[in-house]
């Protein structure tokens, strides 16, 4: 279930339809990558494997150097057997301990904590207590984007993914939603039970921000109790949401139970590799996402075709806030996952970077991620439209590719987890 | 080698005259005719079109300038048109009796191919899903072959994503599988609308474009994205869908339907549906239309079903199984590590080679 993209196809083949693709083609032109295959294309990875390199040896004569020659290789190149089972069940475990239960439980924390805020502003309306209720906004909407692209698993059943954050929502379904829902005073949607029931629109991250931050948001503070009521039950809604999912992965009999062990009986993963695969897909889409979904939905080619308001979060100005969360989720899955030592134990087959090259290379991009969101932007409107700002994020998409290329086609050759060339979304 | 070059058709007149074939080497089932057509992976990582032979020996093959998904044959065999797989900027016409490209076409500006088309029965017309624009409207676009493939119109598909599409018995009407799903532009593997898909298949008249019939899964389906489609004896339509919800859902993959009816889902094991891990990728019916069957290659199964009674008929393990056309009573299967497989074993392999997801029978 790998999703990775075929535009390098694309632009190899044909001109570009249109619109968007910029990013992607500078990213392409910059690294300058556009002869390689695009992973879903790349061939199913094959150890390296020594005798391949010393048939290249000359036998004739200098018998000794040859020799020489000969043992250095065996000594550079011990590990050329497949990545192991035991590997692969460290990476699914180390991700389970170290990321997905406590990034979860850190989001419960932050969803109880609004609930609670929320509960305050309505109980007794002010300018402060709506500036507390935003600010708990923000906490949770950080903790949620830390954990955004671990779908799978508890997450998305039950519609919780979308429940919890309908976006991208290209047609403006959600906005169009929770506007009627407070024209009409609905009151089906002040109790968090028939809420959840409602459309997946009007019960999640969205529409708590444009009530805490869209239009008419401004009466909260003295007092508007339709709309607070409508946000308190949103907040106790993505408090449960936050808590199943939690008690999913903290569950030792549920999902985590069909990653540990896989097996022909196993509905999801019939061995260690595709219970691996799941974790570094994370990652793959996550960066995907980032690039072409959360950066390449509203920046454009030039300052002048950006579209701010395609921004997600845009309303709160936490657009930027939940990218640079995001990548920091991200970098908390992969060192939390062990998968850095993982791949160190994989050699370098032909002329391209070994396991330990990939690993640097990959904490390398995080860091270059991390200074530019450390440098700070501009407010999103001024950001796009300065050249100097949106050349930064345009740097941010490119380095958002960078680290898709390194998780789907090096890593995932390097550990051996290439999905087959026939199963990919859609064909 | 024009002189070898025997047209499929003449060897059958000959051979139905009893005599010519007598003349010409056939080496066990190599009879050098087309037999099927494909696309495929090579080794040094292009890829082609291919034509091979019953015995799985290649024709002739024309180089692709990216990687190709389905194939449209002409009525009389003489064309095939090879798509380019989804989201596809070109279609390469290959000429079956000259053995060799003919041209070369492309959809509209902004908008792209999915893989999958089929000619007129008169064969002056192909035709082939697309979409694209503001509005992501499903189209089939309409080509003059005689005119060198230029696009003449098209219709509406009445749906989001259609994928394959399928002429009807009688050859009025077309059917269409409209996936549903909302991929972003640049990367049409990234489905945006997975809370909100709607999948369907339409039934459209082919001459007016008219909406001849609409249905859609029940509403708890609706994430079974329906995209490939085989047509039994009786004329019904069995659909091979695709999952987009969790992967611990049991759901059924394989739906049939008649003109007029509900689309219904077929009941099978559950160790059955398991094993197609939610994933159909090539449907195909046999030469009489008795036998479906559907591939995974997300499960590397081939399951076969009795089109009469939806019984599961076999269930054969191949990994990264994809492509499946008829042969004899049964099937031919195609898959990513190069090879071909026959109902009672391997026919050919070409190593370090990925046959693409569909085969067609010439």
């Amino acid at each position: 279930m790998l999703t990775v993209l075929p535009s390098v196809l694309r632009t190899l083949v044909s001109p570009s339809p249109g619109g968007g693709g910029s990013i992607g083609a500078r990213e392409r032109g910059d690294r300058g990558g556009a002869a390689a295959p695009p992973p879903n294309e790349a061939r199913p990875f094959t150890p390296p494997r020594l005798r391949s390199a010393t048939a290249t040896l000359p036998l004739q004569g200098r018998v000794g150097v040859c020799v020489a020659l000969i043992i250095s290789l065996l000594i550079a190149a011990p590990a050329a057997a497949d990545t192991t089972p035991e590997q692969y069940r460290s990476i699914v475990e180390n991700t389970i301990t170290n990321y997905l239960r406590p990034e979860f439980q850190a989001l419960a924390v932050e969803t109880k904590a609004l609930a609670e805020t929320m509960g305050g502003l309505c109980e007794a309306p002010s300018a402060a207590r709506q500036d507390a209720a935003k600010e708990s906004f923000s906490k949770v909407l950080q903790a949620w984007s830390r954990v955004e692209y671990a779908r799978l698993g508890p997450v998305i059943v039950e519609k919780r993914l979308e429940r919890f954050s309908f976006w991208p929502d290209r047609k403006g379904t959600g906005l169009r939603q929770t506007q009627k829902v407070i024209a009409d005073k609905d009151e089906t949607a002040t109790d968090p039970v028939t809420l959840a029931d409602k459309s997946v629109a009007v019960q999640g991250l969205q529409a708590l921000e444009f009530i805490l931050f869209g239009n008419g948001a401004e009466a909260l503070a003295s007092g508007d109790d339709f709309r607070c009521r409508y946000g308190e039950a949103v907040t106790k809604n993505l408090d449960t949401i936050a808590n199943e999912i939690l008690a999913g992965w903290n569950d030792e009999a549920s999902y985590v139970a069909l990653m540990r062990k896989p097996g022909p009986d196993n509905a999801v993963y019939r061995n260690e590799g595709e219970a691996a695969n799941d974790i570094i897909e994370m990652l793959t889409t996550g960066f995907q996402f980032i690039r072409d979904v959360k950066i390449g939905n509203f920046l454009g080619a030039t300052p002048e075709k950006a579209k701010p308001r395609q921004a997600a979060f845009w309303r709160s100005g936490k657009t930027f806030a939940a990218i640079d969360a995001n990548f920091a989720g991200l970098k908390a899955l992969w060192e939390g996952s062990g998968m850095a030592a993982v791949l160190e134990t994989r050699p370098a087959a032909s002329e391209q970077a070994g396991g330990a090259g990939i690993a640097s290379s990959i904490d390398f991009e995080f860091v270059g991620a991390e200074r530019d969101f450390a440098k700070g932007f501009k407010p999103l409107e001024e950001a796009v439209k300065d050249p100097a700002e949106h050349n930064r994020l345009g740097y941010l998409a490119i380095v958002a590719g960078s680290l898709w290329r390194f998780f789907a086609e090096d890593a995932s050759g390097l550990l051996g987890l290439r999905m087959g060339f026939n199963a990919l979304d859609g064909d | 080698m024009r002189s070898m070059a025997i047209d499929r058709r003449t060897l059958l007149k000959a051979g139905a005259a009893g005599a010519f074939s007598l003349f010409i080497p056939i080496v066990g089932r190599a009879d050098m005719c087309p037999a099927y057509v494909a696309t495929r992976r090579e080794a040094d990582g292009s890829f082609a079109a291919i034509v091979i032979d019953d015995a799985g020996e290649v024709l002739f093959q024309e180089a692709l300038d990216g990687r190709g998904h389905d194939i449209a044959l002409s009525p009389d065999r003489s064309l095939a048109v090879f798509f380019a797989r989804r989201p596809g900027y070109f279609a390469l016409v290959v000429d079956l009796e000259g053995r060799q490209r003919k041209l070369a076409f492309t959809p509209p500006p902004g908008k792209h191919f999915f893989g999958h088309g089929f000619f007129s029965p008169d064969g002056r017309l192909l035709y082939a899903t697309e979409s694209g624009g503001e509005d992501e409207t499903g189209l089939i676009g309409i080509y003059d072959v005689a005119a060198g493939f230029i696009r003449i119109g098209a219709h509406a598909t009445r749906g989001l994503d259609p994928h394959e599409a399928l002429l009807l018995p009688g050859g009025r009407t077309v059917v269409v599988a409209n996936g549903g799903m909302q991929t972003h532009p640049d990367d049409e593997r990234l489905v945006l609308n997975l809370a909100t898909m709607e999948p369907s298949l339409s039934y459209i008249d082919l001459a007016t474009g008219d909406l001849v019939a609409q249905v859609s899964l029940a509403a708890d389906l609706h994430q079974v994205s329906l995209r490939h489609m085989g047509i039994d004896m009786s004329g019904a339509v069995w659909i091979g869908g695709q999952y987009q919800g969790p992967p611990t859902d049991e759901v059924p993959l394989v739906v049939r339907h008649r003109l007029g009816q509900d689309l219904m889902p077929i009941s099978a094991p559950a160790k059955v549906y398991a094993s197609l891990r939610q994933y159909v990728g090539s449907v195909s019916a046999n030469a009489d239309g008795s036998l479906i069957a559907t591939t995974s290659p997300r499960g590397g199964v081939v399951i076969e079903w009795n089109a009469q009674t939806g019984a599961v008929v076999s269930e054969r393990t191949l990994t990264d199984v994809c492509g499946v056309a008829p042969e004899g009573d049964g099937f031919l299967v195609s898959d990513g590590q190069g090879q071909l497989t026959e109902e009672d074993g391997l026919l050919r392999t070409y190593p370090q080679t990925a046959w693409d997801n569909h085969l067609r029978k010439v």
